[in-house]
This record gives C-alpha cells, sequence and structure tokens, in this order.
C-alpha cells in the first residue's frame, strides 16, 4: 500500500514538474528570421526618400538590403523603428542597405513623424501603395532580407530585435 | 487467502499500470491542449480585451470607442460621411500571433471567411478588408484613403511562422455595446483548430463631453 502510495506521488511530482517545465518554456525565439522557399528574385522598384534621392532596388546588387514595409499609424512599425536604426549603425560599416518603405502616406506627415522617431537610414515613399503590391506583404509592418544576387531570402512578419546577435549574424552571413 | 492476496496484488498492479498510463498521456497530452481566454482592462488602451492563448498562438481584441475610430479615420483624411459609416460599426484592434518556439516549426494560418460572429441565434461574418474595398468602390473613395483603410484592418489571410504577427483593427458588422460569441477557426501545421470566445462586448459610443467653464 505505501509502496503504492509511493509510486503515484513520484508520478505526481514528475507530472507537476513536467507542468511546471511547460510553465517556464521561453517563448522567445531563437531564430528570428525565416527563410523564403525558392528565393525568388526581388521585384525591382525606384522610390524616391524624404531627401528627394532616388533609390532603386536593382542598383544595390552585390550588396545585402533590408527592405521593410512600414506606416506611422502601425504601432509595431514605431515599436520596431529605434532597434532597427541600432542595426543600421552596426550595417552600414559592412555594407548592408536598410530601406523603410512607408505605405501610402505622403513626405509631409512622414517628415513629421521623424520629429517622434528619427532614423538614420532612408525613408521611402510608396504613396500609391503599387511597390508593396509587388510583394507578398499583407500585414504591417513586413520586412525581407534581399542577398548580393538580388534574391529574397529571408521574411518576418511583425517587428523584431533588429540587434538580436543571432538575426545580426544571419544577414551579414548572406555577404559571403 | 493466498489467492485472493495474489488476485489483490494483480489488480494492484492492473490498477498501477492503468493510472501511470493515464497520467503518462495526461503529461504528454496537456500542455499542447492548454489554451485559456484572458479577459481584462488593457493597459495601454484602458479598455476591455478578450485574449485566446495556446502554446501556439495567441489572440487578442481589445475594443475600439467608435471616438477613436472617428478620429483615426478622419486623420486619415476620411470624408465625415465615410467616417460616420465606418464608426457605426463594432471595432476591435486585434493582434494575432506565432507564439510558438522557434524550433517547434509551426506554422499557423487562418481566414478571416471561416470566422462566425454568433448574435442573437444568428451567423454573421466579419467586414473584411475585400469587403470595404466593395464599398469604396461604389462610394469613389479616393486611393489614399482605400490604402489607409486596406493596411489598417487586420489582413483577411495570414500565414504565421513562429514568432511572426500582425496588428489589425477587426469589423464586426453588429451595434454598439452588441453582447456576442466569436468563432475563431485556424490550422496549426494543416490541422484545424477552433474555440469560440463567449461574451465579447462591443465598445459603447461614450460621449464625453467637454469641461464646462467655471
Amino acid at each position: 500500500m505505501m509502496k503504492r502510495f509511493k509510486h503515484i506521488l513520484y508520478i505526481t511530482i514528475l507530472i507537476g514538474l513536467t507542468q511546471l517545465g511547460y510553465a517556464e518554456t521561453d517563448n522567445t525565439n531563437s531564430e528570428p528570421l525565416h527563410i523564403v522557399k525558392d528565393k525568388p528574385l526581388a521585384a525591382d522598384f525606384t522610390l524616391y526618400d524624404l531627401d528627394e534621392k532616388l533609390h532603386k532596388l536593382s542598383e544595390y546588387r552585390g550588396r545585402v538590403v533590408i527592405v521593410n514595409f512600414w506606416a506611422t499609424w502601425c504601432p509595431p512599425c514605431r515599436f520596431e523603428l529605434p532597434s532597427m536604426d541600432q542595426a543600421y549603425q552596426m550595417l552600414k560599416q559592412k555594407g548592408v542597405v536598410m530601406l523603410a518603405i512607408n505605405v501610402g502616406e505622403d513626405a509631409d506627415t512622414v517628415f513629421n513623424f521623424t520629429a517622434d522617431y528619427p532614423v538614420t537610414f532612408p525613408l521611402l515613399l510608396d504613396k500609391d501603395a503599387k511597390v508593396i503590391k509587388q510583394y507578398p506583404v499583407v500585414g504591417l509592418p513586413t520586412s525581407y532580407i534581399i542577398d548580393p544576387q538580388g534574391h529574397i531570402v529571408y521574411r518576418v512578419i511583425g517587428t523584431r530585435d533588429w540587434t538580436d546577435k543571432k538575426l545580426l549574424k544571419s544577414i551579414l552571413d548572406l555577404k559571403l | 487467502m493466498e489467492t485472493s492476496g495474489r488476485y489483490s496484488r494483480d489488480e494492484s498492479n492492473f490498477d498501477m499500470k492503468k493510472l501511470i498510463g493515464i497520467l503518462l498521456l495526461l503529461m504528454f497530452t496537456l500542455p499542447a491542449a492548454r489554451a485559456e481566454l484572458v479577459t481584462g482592462t488593457d493597459q495601454q488602451a484602458q479598455l476591455p480585451f478578450w485574449e485566446w492563448h495556446t502554446p501556439v498562438l495567441s489572440v487578442r481584441f481589445v475594443q475600439r470607442l467608435p471616438d477613436q475610430s472617428r478620429a483615426y479615420f478622419a486623420g486619415r483624411g476620411f470624408e465625415p460621411d465615410e467616417v460616420k459609416l465606418i464608426a457605426e460599426h463594432c471595432i476591435f484592434q486585434s493582434v494575432f500571433k506565432n507564439v510558438a518556439p522557434a524550433d517547434t516549426k509551426q506554422v499557423i494560418e487562418y481566414d478571416l471567411d471561416e470566422w462566425a460572429i454568433l448574435y442573437k441565434g444568428q451567423q454573421v461574418s466579419l467586414k473584411t478588408r475585400e469587403d470595404w474595398q466593395a464599398i469604396w468602390e461604389t462610394r469613389k473613395v479616393k486611393p489614399a484613403q482605400k490604402i489607409a483603410f486596406e493596411w489598417s484592418l487586420l489582413p483577411t489571410r495570414q500565414r504565421y511562422q513562429p514568432a511572426d504577427y500582425n496588428w489589425g483593427m477587426s469589423v464586426f458588422p453588429l451595434k454598439h455595446g452588441s453582447l456576442f460569441d466569436l468563432r475563431l477557426k485556424w490550422k496549426v501545421n494543416g490541422k484545424v483548430q477552433q474555440t469560440t470566445i463567449k461574451n465579447m462586448q462591443c465598445a459603447k459610443d461614450v460621449y464625453i463631453a467637454p469641461a464646462t467653464e467655471q
């Protein structure tokens, strides 16, 4: 009887620990970039930034390019801008290009927005949302990492901590 | 006595095996099945929310006041008539997330057209981007406003890998203050799952009068 009680006790403790272990599971993701199947060629585009400088994606061939689709009214987009900028400070020294494409807003709106969210990478204007329609984006923010050959290698839906070491390594490894 | 004792021991062993079996089964199935509804007041919005989450998925609906929608869409350049039309609907801010650990490779898909609002014994669909697109076409709404509206709504269909998520408004064709149930459906690695969130409530059209001068 005592032996049976002990068995039940051990099993109960085991289950308790399993459940506790589950509850304590760290759900943060250690693989923040998702590989895009078949690595399609990124659709080329030509867009002006806030300084009226023209950016043509294909002219960045030979360099890794991060393309981020965003809008000023989108809370997660705003949330990730500071970490994108921090990452950009590190990545630009390695030749990585970062282009944040604003969807559907005018230059004044975006310019005013930068007073609260200053960033050093170019903010491009896709006012009529033609460029975003060339990409398989269905929600903002969405980002793509394009390799030096112009292929979309990684995709992110939502935000990430762009200063995450593993994420930065995945991007820099594309240069090889 | 001996016989009886042996039988008794056998029964005890049988019970023990059965018990271990059940416990092991529970041990492995409980975490997977663990799902719960959390409700309360959203810290940022200071409005009620309903959040369904499992080890893989989290979907949260936060009430939006009609006035918030009026201000938001007026700010996006919509005409007063269109702002009025939008704000007549019951709108929630929604956040859909894949919260599975990365190494599990669990992919979630959903289609809003498969969700159902259960209201007074009737089944109603959410008003998606495509439904609104048709409305804006007939009302000849300008492209800038159509773009703003489209991207402000939760995507109609989406596929999330671990850590992916979207925010967006979901529009329910119900009157302010309505009580309803929401049946959600989604797939995890192709396997259909569903739940019903009971007793959700649309925000009431609260009018806050300006302070009178003393």
